[in-house]
């Protein structure tokens, strides 16, 4: 009986799956080629033999030999082959398959021996087991990560927070350079201006063990943005897309251009947003939005060994409706400049010397016109403009030495901040005359840091890393009237600060078997106030209803971490633990001054620990399942209670299908009650558990038209999340609906 | 080429001219009274007396300076008794207001300073009485004086019934940040004596009235000398801020307040 049902539903199941997919069979339908080639090291040009070679979206794969070749059997397409090797950073080919014999390929790999960062693949690596690379925001790209969970304000721009730590505990860089947020309310993260369709991949650096990219005691995320590609000499793509539980309407566009030494990108991207409905149809008023970005890059080669890479992006934002603030945005601007050369050395030991320069101004208006100030209990009857601006200007070089067994690299990062923040109070009563203060009275920091990063093969089975960082940071208040306010409030002459801070890590990992490693990591790091820490004036913090102000003053916050992570792979599954420990000491924290005044301040010390486990196992026929939860637990000794805004235990379960182009997947986000909160630090208040389900597809039409669809919290619930501000709700059911459509020359 | 090598003669040469009217700036002796309104002069005999203020007169503490001249040298006086005193005649009556004359019969930086309270606006008579300590010369003389309306000067009755007058000397322009905070504290003896009240404690308390906040680090007025309290007043935005005083002497109570716009 039952061996018959079974036979019954096969049939089904197949006929199903053909339905679905009428372009996969074409694949057998095509001729096979044989794929050869050879991996090498970058460093010293030895072959790196048994690497995994994987052929993404599908369970194909092969390894090299002991003298690094490899041969696999393909049917004509386009692929992405991910090369990945005990001690080397893994890489991903991408691949196209003729009829014709293909070249041999020769992959080289750059040794990296102990990783620290999660790397979010979003765009090159189809079909990944992580990220729907066309997933509609970057939001939706960062709450993949267990590790992060986002801030939330508005239907816009959610800010990451990392391991439940966010603003200036975490490092947020966009290909390396720094961008300051120009709004002293945190509505602008830096995580906005990348927009999903010019974002290559997210590496999330937890803890403070990798400190290339910036001095921060929680971690970072780099955002890197694609650039133009050498492969596609012309190339168009576009897309159309809807979302209805905000009206949400989308063009996004790319256009690539590729000769054999100078290549361009531009990409284009416009998006208006309605108000959005909560679970159950409630409606968030005052929650729409609108938005414009745009990027171009150039880059030219020049013979074999120089590459300079020049990119913009400009973003532009305006009327965006914040529901669990004050105020809305009324309009945003910014533009990010890089200018970078590559230089591969010909010396022997010197591998390579990159050089960027960048430059980035951040405008950020933002007012009350629109709400009923005479009903509000926070500074009624007036209304309050507000601007803020930042202006950063920056030098990264980075010095890559190898010999066999070790690499180490050398980086000056130099930076140059300007920030200005002001208020305009307007009486709706004509008698009072009008109130200005200055937020941020225009204070300038310089910082300068060196960066050891430090590889060393010890053996087969042990690798070594280490990072050591100075940061030396000089910093004041430029404009007059600041410089009064604050030494005013402070009674104190100078503002002035000076810092220095040092940082330093080290890990080991052990290679117990092939597939099993276990990595254990400690740190010693400080990272310093950010210039609202120091210098913000009268900042107003809707979480707790006081009025921020800086304190130049302040001690740098200092970290003591250690982690410790197992990580199993085999070819079918994948399993990861991490737990780790942070001991804050000098910990910032806003202080009640008086009334509804508070100062930052440092106390003497918090912790935060947690552990995260992630796993995904292929379950044949083209099934893959992914989990991953992450618990955070964040205590402030001083006070004696929780931390704030610490996520409770949460996580996802996906399980996705692929056949050929298309893809399917069911996904939920669930997090549990969060009943840990802070009451004296902050004001927050306790949080119900929540599970959501997510249903996408994206279905491939032909060889020009993918089509995206896909329903978000499915069942329409109505919650919100722990790091929701103001217990914001999340979105209710959304549809969403896209159209892909482009054109390709290779 | 031609225009550009005219251009930059043209531009040495002004230059030149900038320099040499920088360098050839004759270097005279300084009127230690130069910015100041002259607002009353008399010649006795071999001296002469001008009597200045720092702008107009109003309602409230203001500033007299009285340059003492040999008028035969043309040059300072600098040893002098100096006094003056302030009258309003109202007809029916007769009243002076709080003044103060200089501590010693110095000058400093050439000018005999003084003060006068003027507690209400209107026409007021300046007295003024100068022995030339050089040449024994006797200047004595008075003139009108139109005194502006100002809020400067409230007259407060305490609970022990007795009629004090409070000056706000500083901030003059008030600006954000911490501000010197200078007040004076008279009582009405009688008609024509206000002498200074030097054992008041003082507390203030500045307030935004349309944002229901204060400011921190405000330092209460402490007596310096002569009636004179300073203390500090800390403006944290521009606006309208309140100053609530509130003045303890002995089991007597006073209160009054000061509106002061912030630029």
């Amino acid at each position: 009986m039952y061996n018959k049902q079974k036979k019954t539903m096969r049939p089904y199941l197949f006929i199903i799956i053909v339905l679905l997919h009428p372009f996969w069979a074409m694949q057998f339908l095509l001729g096979q080629s044989i794929i050869q080639g050879r991996v090498t090291s970058q460093a010293d040009g030895t072959p790196v033999p048994l690497t995994n070679i994987n052929v993404l979206g599908s369970l194909r794969g092969t390894a090299c030999d002991t003298a690094g070749m490899f041969e696999l059997t393909l049917p004509a397409g386009e692929y992405q082959l991910k090369f990945s090797a005990m001690g080397f950073r893994s890489k991903i080919y991408s691949l196209n398959v003729g009829r014709h014999k293909t070249e041999p390929l020769s992959i080289l790999l750059e040794p990296a021996i102990i990783e620290f960062s999660d790397e979010i693949v979003v765009s090159g690596e189809k079909l990944l087991d992580k990220i729907d690379d066309w997933l509609n925001s970057t939001d939706d790209i960062l709450q993949k990560e267990e590790s992060v969970s986002m801030i939330r304000r508005a239907n816009f721009a959610l800010e990451p927070s990392l391991r439940g730590m966010s603003a200036g505990r975490i490092g947020v860089v966009v290909d390396g350079m720094k961008i300051f947020s120009a709004c002293v309310d945190r509505m602008d993260p830096v995580t906005a201006y990348v927009e999903v369709e010019n974002l290559q991949k997210m590496d999330v650096y937890k803890g403070s063990f990798d400190m290339t990219k910036a001095a921060s005691i929680g971690g970072t995320i780099n955002m890197v943005t694609k650039k133009p590609d050498f492969n596609r000499p012309f190339g168009m793509q576009a897309e159309t897309g809807y979302e209805s539980i905000s009206q949400l309407r989308r063009f996004r566009s790319e256009l690539n251009y590729a000769s054999k030494s100078f290549a361009a990108r531009a990409t284009f991207s416009i998006k208006k947003s309605d108000d959005y409905f909560a679970g159950g149809k409630a409606p968030i008023m005052n929650s729409g939005y609108q938005k414009n970005n745009y990027k171009l890059d150039f880059v030219n080669r020049f013979g074999l060994r120089h590459l300079l890479e020049f990119s913009f992006i400009g973003d532009n934002a305006g009327d965006i409706g914040y529901p669990a603030l004050l105020m809305d945005a009324r309009k945003t601007k910014s533009q990010i400049y890089r200018l970078e050369h590559k230089w591969n050395s010909p010396f022997p030991g010197f591998q390579s010397l990159n050089s960027m320069f960048y430059f980035n101004r951040i405008e950020h208006w933002m007012d009350d016109f629109q709400r009923d100030v005479t009903r509000r209990s926070v500074m009624p009857n007036m209304y309050m403009p507000m601007f803020g601006k930042t202006k950063t200007l920056g030098f990264i070089e980075e010095f890559k030495f190898t010999r066999p067994n070790h690499l180490l690299k050398v980086i000056l990062d130099v930076y140059r901040l300007a920030a200005f923040a002001d208020m305009k109070m307007i009486s709706i009563f004509p008698q009072v005359s009008d109130m200005y203060v200055l937020n941020i009275g225009d204070a300038i920091l310089y910082n300068t840091a060196v960066v050891l990063d430090y590889h060393w093969m010890l053996s087969r089975r042990w690798r070594w890393r280490s990072n050591l960082r100075v940061d030396d940071s000089n910093r004041d208040i430029r404009d007059e009237n600041g410089r009064r306010l604050l030494s005013g409030f402070w009674n104190t002459g100078d503002i002035k600060q000076t810092y220095a801070a040092f940082s330093a890590s080290a890990a080991i990992e052990y290679g117990i078997t092939k597939n099993q490693t276990l990595q254990l990591a400690l740190a010693q790091s400080e990272r310093l106030p950010t210039h609202s820490e120091n210098y913000g004036f009268y900042l107003y913090n809707y979480t707790d209803g006081y009025f921020y102000t800086g304190n130049p003053l302040l001690q740098p916050e200092r970290s003591c971490q250690a982690e410790i992570v197992f990580e199993r792979t085999t070819a079918a599954a994948q399993f990861r633990l991490n737990t780790y420990f942070n001991n804050i000491q000098n910990y910032i924290s806003g202080l009640v001054q008086y009334d509804e005044f508070k100062v930052y301040s440092n106390i003497s010390s918090a912790y935060i620990a947690g552990l995260e486990v992630t796993g995904k196992v292929k379950l044949g026929g083209s099934l893959l399942l992914n989990a991953a939860a992450a618990y955070s637990y964040g205590q402030n000794r001083e006070f004696n209670e929780p931390l704030p805004y610490i996520p409770p235990f949460e996580g996802g379960v996906s399980l996705q299908y692929s056949r050929g182009s298309s893809w399917f997947s069911a996904d939920s986000r669930f997090g549990s009650a969060q009943k840990r909160f802070a009451s004296q630090t902050t004001l927050e208040d306790a949080t119900d558990a929540f599970i959501i389900l997510n249903l996408r597809s994206r279905i491939q039409l032909g060889d020009f038209l993918q089509i995206k669809l896909g329903v978000e919290n499915a069942f329409d619930r109505f919650y919100h999340e722990h790091l929701s501000i103001n217990n914001l709700p999340g979105r209710g059911r959304n549809f969403y609906l896209g159209f892909n459509y482009w054109i390709s020359s290779r | 080429m031609k225009r550009i090598k005219i251009l930059i003669t043209l531009l040495v040469a002004l230059l030149f001219i900038i320099n040499c009217e920088d360098s050839t700036s004759p270097e005279k002796a300084t009127d230690p009274a130069e910015g100041l309104a002259l607002i009353g002069e008399k010649t006795v005999q071999n001296t002469e007396v001008r009597v200045y203020s720092d702008k107009g007169l109003e309602v409230g503490y203001n500033k007299i300076y009285i340059k003492v001249t040999d008028s035969i040298t043309d040059k300072l006086v600098e040893e002098a008794n100096v006094s003056i005193s302030t009258l309003m005649d109202m007809g029916q009556m007769k009243h002076a207001s709080p003044y103060e004359n200089p501590a010693g019969s110095t000058a400093e930086e050439g000018l005999f300073p003084c003060a006068a309270t003027f507690i209400m606006s209107g026409m007021w008579e300046l007295h003024v009485n100068v022995h030339n300590l050089d040449n024994n010369d006797v200047v004595e003389f008075q003139f009108d004086v139109e005194i502006a309306a100002a809020g400067n000067t409230k007259k407060v009755t305490g609970t022990d019934s007795m009629t004090y007058f409070i000056t706000l000397v500083q901030p003059a322009a008030a600006k954000v940040g911490l501000n010197d905070f200078e007040l004076t504290v008279n009582y009405q003896k009688n008609m024509m004596s206000f002498p200074a009240v030097e054992d008041v404690i003082v507390k203030i308390e500045p307030s935004m009235p349309s944002m229901g906040h204060g400011s921190p680090n405000n330092v209460d007025p402490a007596h310096q000398q002569h009636g004179h309290y300073m203390g500090k007043v800390n403006f944290t935005m521009t606006g309208d801020w309140r100053i609530d005083l509130n003045f303890f002497r002995g089991d007597s109570l006073m209160h009054t307040s000061y509106d002061i716009n912030v630029q």
